[in-house]
């Protein structure tokens, strides 16, 4: 009969268990370890890699910031020009008196050489119109062309028809 | 000693959760701060390249635009060249111009100032036609407001409403880093809208000749 005699102190004694759990805690102690040396290294490095992007994206920003420093002129003169312009289409969008100059050119140079031009009054989109004319088949006419062949008046008003023995017909027409 | 080794891989499992959690917070601080300047920085790389390539665009012609726009509408009121240009066009249609009178000065809207004209043509009724449209077709930019014609016993006698407008010069431009927009086609065409229109003619001196200069009072 054998016996298994162990000389060792009690506290090195050998004992399966925790040594299969020294040996594992060991072991992912070294792994924890070595990722975490894999990760701040990688971390270091994706940080410089930024950083130099960084800084070469800031370096051509300020390249491109230098050449608009010398557009400058351009930009000034770019920004007035827009400036003026949205004014001007607010002037420019007020013509009304000005597109019923135009018609009234266009009318009157159509206008039979029996009608005698009276006066003319354009105020905004209205033209008051008063002629003259010796019999009443000239007006209708004129007044049938303001109505049929000429497209420069929307509405034709007839305000005022009279007769004077001594002047012929008078009309007053407003025309928008 | 098994024990001693345990708690030596303990202490470092703790030391690894430690650091790694400080090391965690480093690196995501560092590497989200660096990846939203990245991001500032290309959409400002974005900016500046859009902003050249519309200033280089541009550079061709902005300075005769610019010439022309601050004719249509100058920073100072432009009743002057306005009178000056009606007698200009008066003289040349045979019109005679009397009663000249700027009636008041307002504003039109927002930073755009006018002021009236009232005046007396006197002449054939083409010809105060021709003026009115020569004058809308002239610079500093007019409005016509009010027109009346009337016969007298050898030609007409027309009394016309002209408004003329003027603005400050805008005092800022935009930061470096602000976008800019080209001319858009409707400014496009505004601008091609009033380029044929006729500038006013300005006299120029000539400068003093040097054989012209004044004796020097105190010579001897």
């Amino acid at each position: 009969m054998t016996n298994n005699i162990n000389l060792l102190p009690n506290d090195l004694n050998k004992s399966s268990g925790v040594g299969f759990v020294s040996m594992l805690f060991k072991r992912v102690s070294i792994i924890l370890v070595v990722i975490l040396f894999i990760s701040v290294a990688f971390g270091v490095v994706f940080v410089i890699i930024q950083t130099r992007n960084l800084d070469n994206i800031n370096k051509k920003n300020n390249e491109l910031t230098s050449q608009i420093q010398k557009l400058n002129q351009t930009e000034q003169r770019l920004f007035l020009v827009k400036d003026r312009i949205s004014k001007i289409e607010t002037v420019l969008g007020d013509k009304t008196s000005e597109e019923s100059i135009g018609h009234l050119d266009q009318t009157v140079s159509s206008m039979s050489s029996d009608l005698a031009f009276k006066s003319v009054k354009i105020s905004g989109p209205a033209t008051t119109l008063t002629l003259g004319a010796s019999n009443s088949k000239i007006i209708d006419q004129f007044l049938n062309f303001l109505a049929n062949g000429s497209s420069a008046y929307t509405q034709v008003l007839l305000k005022n028809l009279g007769y004077n023995a001594d002047l012929g017909y008078l009309v007053d027409l407003q025309l928008f | 000693m098994k024990n001693q080794s345990i708690l030596v891989s303990i202490l470092i499992i703790i030391l690894f959760l430690g650091v790694s959690f400080f090391a965690f917070n480093f690196f995501s601080g560092r590497i989200s701060s660096l990846t939203s300047q990245i991001d500032a920085s290309n959409s400002e790389q974005k900016k500046l390249q859009e902003k050249i390539s519309i200033l280089q665009a541009a550079s061709k012609d902005i300075l005769a635009s610019g010439e022309i726009v601050t004719l249509a509408l100058p920073a100072d009121n432009p009743m002057v060249y306005v009178v000056s240009q009606i007698k200009r066009y008066s003289q040349d249609l045979n019109l005679k111009v009397t009663n000249i009178r700027t009636t008041d000065i307002g504003t039109k809207s927002r930073d755009l100032l006018k002021s009236t004209v009232e005046l007396n043509v006197t002449g054939p009724y083409q010809g105060t036609i021709s003026l009115l449209e020569k004058v809308r077709r002239s610079f500093p930019l007019t409005i016509v407001d009010k027109v009346t014609i009337d016969p007298l016993a050898t030609e007409f006698r027309a009394t016309i409403d002209i408004s003329s407008y003027w603005a400050s010069f805008p005092e800022k431009i935009p930061a470096l880093t602000e976008t800019i927009t080209a001319l858009s086609s409707s400014e496009s065409a505004t601008l091609s809208q009033i380029s044929s229109f006729d500038k006013p003619q300005f006299v120029e001196l000539p400068p003093a000749s040097a054989s012209g200069a004044r004796a020097n009072p105190f010579a001897p």
